[in-house]
């Protein structure tokens, strides 16, 4: 695909926060439109013409949640990230359910929304059900549960199992702590120290043995990535 | 037992035992005087007529006295007098008494009990008199014989065992129904008092919109309710006043960290020159750390304002532990610290699994952070008391006395640790234990730190 394809709608009423998102957006290579008001956010959103929203929860004249549930009423499935200065885990949760795909708390780090929208986009595309991942010469059986580095079978814990596999499925994407340490263990707050840090030292240990091209890469200041360095 | 010592707190129950009492003294004075009052006439009367009785005898020889205590003894129809001459050696020469009475022979009168001989009973020969109460006066006569006249008293002195026993009796009524009435008189104020007790457990609790019943009465409890409400309605006001000023702050300061952080993102990309663009990374950094600390404070504020509700279940609490050996098992291996996580069964707790879990990571991650190389932390579940408990010990630097408290206050850090830690996360775990209800102990250890979460009410 070419990124230049895909189109992002920002439904934003603060311009400096908006104009940053864009430009983050830009430079990740997508097309951007910016929208300040609610009711034309939904509107646009509406029409189908982008690939992924990022939405504002409190809006002018009509507010997050609710264009949310009437994009969702009225059966499109575009991925939207919601964008929140309400941080509750409640408000999360509401979010979430009320159709977001992923949610995201004021302030927040413009790196850690665009890494969040990619895989929204990307998730969106992958077929739901595998039974095998392939990057390189890296293999991750689901059903067997094996993990091969150039056809030699790996020792991994389960913990260290699932967070390659979420690894993998977003292959070539930018990770960060936060989405590493929702997704792999599932919980909603700031990961302490270097918890990560330290799970994702041992993964890579035993995924990138000497000799090998190095798989998995850390991304300054951001988080981590798997795949091959271009 | 502990209901009446609640009851004997209650002023109106204290003022009902007072009243009884001073009743049954009152009660007790009255009693005791018409007692007294009847007895001393009772012996009065019956001493009156024995010395009548016995100034017949007067001035009489032996054989005159003989015949008249013969006489009066066949003409005494009802029985109630008693009469008796003996010799100087105690043998009666005539006289109705079974035997001579052991009293001094002074003139003056006593009290004896004596039976009347067979002969003199009323129903004839063989019947018994029973043994009775007398009263008599003993005299020795000139001629050396002794000479004693007396009257029955067993009348008498059942009427006074009667007065007594009335006196005992409702004595003892009088009692009863002060300590029944106060009990009962207090149980309406009592009822009160715990419902105010329990309405103020649940404002202490955060429900601040509870208030204080008032009854339609107007006494003294509702007067004091009435104020303590305008005192809450004051309260309320004034705390959300301020959590709408920091909700404010908060929101307002969102905006602008959120906009610094994604300038200074987007020069150090743009960014060519190395030197400026390590300066961009170390400015990033701090904007990163003020962005957890603020972030870190908003959600200690968001747990402490949160009710009970979504989230928060009956769980086994062995689902919070096990992701916790899971985590922290590389945390540790990474710092060279031994790591065991240990449990035992344990009852069921009613919690938020993501907030339990959030509060006891941040226990076990101070744990190997503050452990040097070398040492040990263990997690254990077990139950004390019947309720779930999980301790974190570690072999650390420990925490002092003086500072168990201050460890739970926002932006504490301990004086002895050097870490990277933003002094926030034991005030996230506080307001997470406190949003539980359970109880968070620091104990005393003799090396690093032992901390317990007490999985249950301290009220239940």
């Amino acid at each position: 695909m070419t990124s230049a394809q895909i189109k992002v709608l920002t439904i934003e009423d603060d311009t400096t926060t908006a104009r940053e998102i864009a430009a983050e957006l830009e430079a990740h290579g997508f097309s951007v439109e910016v929208e300040g008001d609610g009711k034309a956010g939904l509107e646009k959103a509406a029409s189908g013409r982008y690939d992924a929203v990022t939405l504002d929860r409190m809006l002018p004249n009509l507010d997050g949640l609710t264009i949310v549930t009437r994009l969702r009423a009225a059966g499109i499935e575009t991925p939207v990230l919601m964008i929140s200065a309400l941080s509750d885990v409640d408000e999360r949760v509401r979010g979430l359910r009320a159709g977001g795909d992923d949610y995201l708390t004021k302030p927040f780090a413009v790196d850690e929304m665009a890494a969040r929208l990619e895989v929204l986009l990307r998730r969106r595309k992958a077929p739901a059900l595998v039974v095998k991942l392939q990057v390189e010469d890296l293999e991750l059986d689901l059903i067997e549960r094996v993990v091969r580095r150039n056809g030699n079978a790996l020792d991994l814990k389960t913990t260290e199992f699932r967070l390659l596999e979420y690894m993998m499925r977003n292959s070539g994407q930018t990770l960060t702590r936060s989405m590493i340490f929702e997704a792999v263990w599932n919980y909603h707050f700031d990961p302490y120290t270097n918890l990560i840090e330290v799970h994702m030292a041992r993964l890579r240990k035993k995924i990138d043995t000497p000799g090998l091209p190095p798989l998995i890469h850390t991304v300054w200041g951001t988080g981590y990535m798997l795949g091959v360095k271009d | 037992m502990n209901s009446l010592l609640e009851h004997w707190r209650i002023s109106t129950f204290r003022l009902a035992v007072l009243f009884g009492f001073l009743f049954t003294v009152a009660n007790v004075l009255l009693l005791g005087l018409v007692y007294w009052q009847t007895t001393s006439y009772l012996e009065r009367r019956i001493d009156g007529s024995i010395v009548t009785m016995s100034g017949y005898f007067k001035g009489q020889d032996r054989a005159q006295t003989v015949a008249e205590v013969k006489d009066a003894v066949t003409y005494d129809l009802r029985k109630s007098n008693v009469y008796g001459l003996f010799t100087p050696d105690g043998q009666q020469i005539v006289g109705n008494m079974e035997r001579f009475p052991k009293l001094p022979a002074d003139g003056k009168i006593h009290e004896f009990y004596h039976r009347t001989l067979p002969q003199y009973s009323p129903g004839g020969v063989a019947s018994e008199m029973p043994v009775g109460l007398a009263r008599a006066m003993v005299r020795q006569l000139p001629g050396g014989e002794i000479l004693v006249v007396g009257r029955d008293f067993t009348q008498a002195s059942e009427i006074k065992a009667i007065i007594l026993n009335a006196l005992i009796v409702s004595g003892t009524f009088i009692i009863a129904l002060g300590l029944l009435g106060g009990f009962f008189l207090s149980v309406g104020p009592l009822r009160r008092i715990n419902t105010v007790r329990d309405t103020a457990r649940r404002i202490m609790q955060g429900e601040l919109s509870q208030r204080l019943p008032v009854s339609k009465r107007n006494d003294e409890v509702d007067m004091l309710s009435s104020i303590v409400n305008l005192m809450l309605e004051e309260i309320e006001r004034l705390l959300n006043e301020v959590k709408s000023v920091t909700d404010n702050v908060a929101h307002d300061l969102r905006t602008p960290l959120t906009r610094l952080r994604l300038t200074l993102y987007r020069v150090q990309q743009a960014m060519a020159e190395p030197g400026h663009r390590r300066m961009l990374d170390n400015a990033l950094t701090e904007t990163d750390a003020l962005l957890a600390r603020f972030r870190a404070l908003l959600r200690i504020s968001e747990i402490e304002n949160r009710q009970r509700r979504a989230g928060f279940g009956q769980i086994d609490p062995q689902i919070v532990l096990t992701p916790i050996a899971e985590l922290f098992e590389a945390l540790a291996e990474d710092k060279s610290v031994r790591f065991d996580v240990h449990s035992t069964p344990a009852p069921m707790i009613h919690a938020d699994p993501g907030l339990l879990f959030e509060a006891l990571s941040n226990l076990v991650d101070n744990a190997i952070k503050f452990t040097p190389e070398g040492g040990q932390v263990s997690v254990t579940l077990g139950q004390v008391e019947g309720v779930a408990c999980f301790d974190v010990i570690d072999s650390g630097i420990g925490i002092g006395p003086e500072e168990r408290d201050a460890v739970l206050q926002r932006f504490y850090r301990g004086q002895q640790g050097k870490s990277d830690g933003y002094g926030l996360g034991l005030s996230i775990v506080a307001a997470i234990i406190h949003l539980h209800g359970f109880t968070l102990t620091f104990h005393e250890s003799a090396r690093g730190t032992h901390a317990s979460v007490r999985c249950g009410n301290p009220q239940s």
